[in-house]
């Protein structure tokens, strides 16, 4: 049996050894060719006809035909899960009479598909009931597999009549969409959504607490399986994420019995993925607070907190319907997203602002730059140049059409158009960005030792950056000394902003060739992989060194400074695409302060942290785990975004946790 | 006498960078030629960097459509001052200015910027150049055009 790790090696290997396309052509001759005529709906009704059914012994249906891969889909959404809960597959069709252009032929054809794959799944189970060998075996699964059976039959023209049928259509939509190629699918606001089977259940005496968290526990577990197949990145990297309470049209916080059940349920599986964003808002009762903090405790990652106090009014500021913005979810890490009826991809491209203090540095002629005033125009000249590659990217960027998306995302049934064609009610697009506490850092030092302090020329400062600190070993130390982003003295937050509003600035006009609007955020996941390929910063970084992790500051002695920068920063017009504050802390820092941490965060969010995320491990738990990884093979960590296992991760990344986390102990200590 | 043993491997790797590097020269040119479909040019790039004198490095076939296309525009206002090319050895001018070896280049008069031409070479070249004049910005032609092109695709979008 392979490791998830060689699976997921073995799957990105295969995709340049197109030995899954020489399975796939084994199975359904006519894919290939579909395939490479954009065509998504014989594509579709191939993938229902030809593939793998995989009936295993579980409560519930899950699976993947790896060998089936389609183009490069829209994605990084997530569906509208209601639609496939409160009514059957045949609810859905257009009728006669309105199917009037070619949309609404390919939107029937494809429900057609889905009916005939629900088929197959219903005869797979009949034929799976009868001919298992093992009559014990039988007994065990047969109550599960009547059960199955009914929902498949159901899903045609019935609203789903229990929770853990509920569960199930989640399920098979969400694999269903994984397997058309749209990847990182969410799972929306499951405690909204699910709430009114689970109350239905329990009023009827169908199932208790207890048992909803059996069924809760087996369908994250359920989604946690082909977690290799899923990653995207890096392993781990499933997009997987679930949204957990909110906030009212009234400004109320909104939470019920199954916030707090998956919440517990995830903190007792200990899995990477699927993963949880809190919604949180001033109004948030304490104890939903420490269940957070419990969970963050087990060292999962979950949940990230996102603070609607923040984020609504600026999704509302934006163009987005209050009743919209106020059930947003988030797309795979933490852009803010309308779940099922927006197709905003919003990791669409990353701004790595160094880039512009590079270019700046190797292509201008720096005796012009006789102020810091003159430095810092120059260098937004300079990013100017970024912004506009990343938009043009954005502008060029083609998709494959993915009708059964297109079925399951608000709006395209009543525009009767594609997703890709802007069919959904939101189609905005999103960058995220990484460096900017790197160059804010620097263009502080510049202004420090360059114009004040008249220790370097601007020469010097190209030669630093250039040479990598060659002939300047002392600047090493003097320049990381001061680490600015992340202070709340406000000379950071004050350049931060200002930076930020010039991208604004830049964007705000900014259309899709669908009228998708542009908006960006502080987080990003290329700060190891952009910090790579860079050349060296005037902040101490070395050429190839990992930028800032989001909002974050290991060499400040308190959280709650950190919490006052971030909550300095400028979220604002179009600047709301994710904006992190990222903690290390120590599982014995944790314990000890439980109460305290829990104040921290509340304070924290109420006074205007955007988003909040922790990692919750000790140095060296990680060092040993590096050294015996057999060991530590669940030992869990956040990287940007997501939760992965700690012995999965690349070295690179493995190292850099390892050094925040001594960082933050020894500061901390 | 002995025949030294042709090293195929060698061979291989030269000639695949060939490709390599004729393959970006072609898409170079090409999107050189985009540029100008759209009725533009290079000029503005010059004009915002204020470059009145430039080096061209590289002195053969793109370094001399660069030449012929600074020389074309007069009211750029800028002067091609040298090349810089490793035919300086034997060469001392071409196409009426005059041509240095790279290891000349801090004795040769000031200039705003050098333009790269042998883009393949650009990384190489850049370096080179940093360590003998750091404080004379070096510019890739590739880089030019790509700027320009955004350039033109956000006046238009």
């Amino acid at each position: 049996m392979k490791s998830d790790k060689e699976l997921f090696l073995w799957k990105k290997e295969a995709e340049t050894k197109e030995e899954w396309d020489r399975k796939c052509t084994e199975k359904a001759p006519r894919f290939l060719e579909a395939r490479n005529r954009e065509d998504f709906e014989t594509c579709f009704h191939e993938l229902c006809e030809h593939m793998d059914i995989t009936v295993g012994t579980g409560r519930f249906v899950y699976f993947f035909d790896v060998y089936f891969r389609f183009g490069t889909s829209i994605a990084n959404m997530a569906p509208d899960y209601e639609a496939i809960l409160c009514q059957g597959l045949q609810a859905l069709y257009y009728k006669k009479e309105d199917c009037t252009n070619t949309f609404c032929e390919r939107y029937n054809a494809v429900l057609a598909d889905l009916e005939l794959l629900t088929d197959r799944i219903t005869d797979c189970l009949t034929a799976c009931g009868q001919t298992s060998a093992d009559a014990a075996d039988r007994d065990v699964n047969s109550a599960y597999t009547e059960r199955q059976i009914q929902w498949f039959r159901r899903i045609k023209n019935e609203r789903a009549q229990t929770f853990e049928e509920a569960l199930q259509r989640i399920l098979f939509l969400n694999q269903m969409i994984w397997q058309t190629g749209s990847w990182l699918v969410g799972l929306g606001r499951l405690d909204m959504l699910l709430y009114p089977y689970y109350q239905e259940d329990l009023a009827r005496g169908r199932i208790d607490r207890e048992q909803a968290g059996c069924l809760i526990r087996e369908f994250l577990h359920t989604l946690h399986g082909y977690y290799w197949y899923k990653s995207n990145q890096l392993l781990g990297d499933t997009g997987q994420v679930m949204i957990l309470g909110g906030t009212d049209l009234q400004g109320n916080y909104l939470y019920n019995d199954l916030t707090v059940l998956f919440l517990q349920c995830v903190k007792d599986c200990r899995l990477s993925d699927p993963k949880i964003v809190l919604r949180t808002n001033r109004k948030m009762p304490r104890e939903l607070m420490e269940e957070a903090v419990r969970g963050m405790a087990t060292g999962t990652g979950s949940p990230l907190l996102s603070n609607d106090d923040l984020i609504i009014p600026r999704l509302i500021e934006f163009g987005i319907k209050k009743e919209d913005a106020c059930a947003y979810s988030t797309s795979a890490c933490w852009e803010p997203l309308i779940g099922g009826k927006s197709s905003s991809m919003n990791n669409q491209s990353s701004l790595v602002y160094t880039r512009a203090l590079q270019t700046m540095l190797q292509e201008e002629p720096l005796g012009n730059l006789s102020s810091f005033e003159a430095v810092k125009e120059q260098f937004l000249l300079c990013l100017r140049r970024e912004i506009i590659k990343c938009e043009k990217k954005l502008y060029t960027q083609k998709h494959w059409r993915n009708t059964l998306y297109s079925i399951f995302m608000g709006g395209c049934r009543e525009s009767k158009k594609d997703i890709t064609e802007g069919g959904a009610r939101y189609h905005h697009v999103g960058i995220t960005t990484v460096g900017l506490g790197n160059v804010v850092n620097s263009l502080l030092n510049i202004q420090k030792y360059v114009f004040e302090e008249q220790r370097y020329s601007m020469m010097d400062v190209k030669k630093i950056c250039i040479g990598n600190y060659a002939g300047y070993p002392e600047a090493v130390q003097l320049l990381s000394s001061h680490n600015w982003y992340g202070q709340d003295d406000g000379s950071a937050a004050a350049l931060a902003n200002e930076l930020q509003a010039y991208v604004t600035k830049t964007t705000e006009d900014f259309r899709t060739p669908i009228g998708g609007k542009l908006k960006f955020g502080i987080s990003g996941p290329d700060y190891l992989l952009a910090g790579n390929e860079e050349n060296a910063s005037f902040d101490g970084r070395k050429k190839g060194e990992p930028f800032i992790v989001h909002i974050s500051n290991e060499d400040l002695s308190s959280y709650t400074e950190l919490m006052n920068f971030a909550a300095a920063l400028d979220y604002g017009d179009n600047r709301f695409n994710g904006n992190v504050v990222d903690f290390m802390v120590s599982p014995s820092f944790m314990e000890k302060h439980f109460d305290k941490f829990v104040t921290l965060l509340t304070r924290g969010m109420e006074g205007g942290c955007f988003q909040l995320q922790t990692n919750v491990l000790g140095s060296e738990t990680l060092l040993e785990a590096k050294q015996s990884p057999e060991q530590f093979p669940h030992l869990i960590v956040r990287v940007w975004g997501f939760s992965a296992y700690y012995v999965e991760l690349p070295e690179s990344y493995q190292n850099l946790l390892l050094e925040r986390a001594m960082k933050s102990e020894r500061k901390r200590a | 006498m002995n025949k030294a043993t042709p090293n195929w491997e060698e061979e291989r790797e030269t000639l695949i960078f060939q490709r390599e590097r004729n393959r970006e020269q072609f898409h170079c040119v090409l999107q050189w030629l985009d540029l100008l479909e759209e009725g533009t040019n290079l000029a503005p790039y010059l004009k915002d960097h204020r470059c009145r004198r430039v080096a061209i490095y590289g002195a053969a076939r793109i370094g001399e459509m660069l030449l012929k296309e600074i020389r074309q525009y007069e009211q750029w206002e800028v002067e091609p001052v040298y090349f810089l090319d490793q035919s300086g050895k034997w060469l001392r001018e071409k196409w009426g200015i005059p041509v240095y070896l790279p290891e000349e280049f801090p004795d040769l008069p000031e200039v705003d910027m050098v333009i790269v031409t042998a883009i393949s070479y650009f990384a190489s070249v850049r370096d080179q150049l940093f360590l003998l004049r750091p404080e004379i910005p070096v510019v890739s032609l590739n880089t030019m055009i790509e700027v320009r092109k955004d350039e033109v695709w956000y006046e238009k979008r």
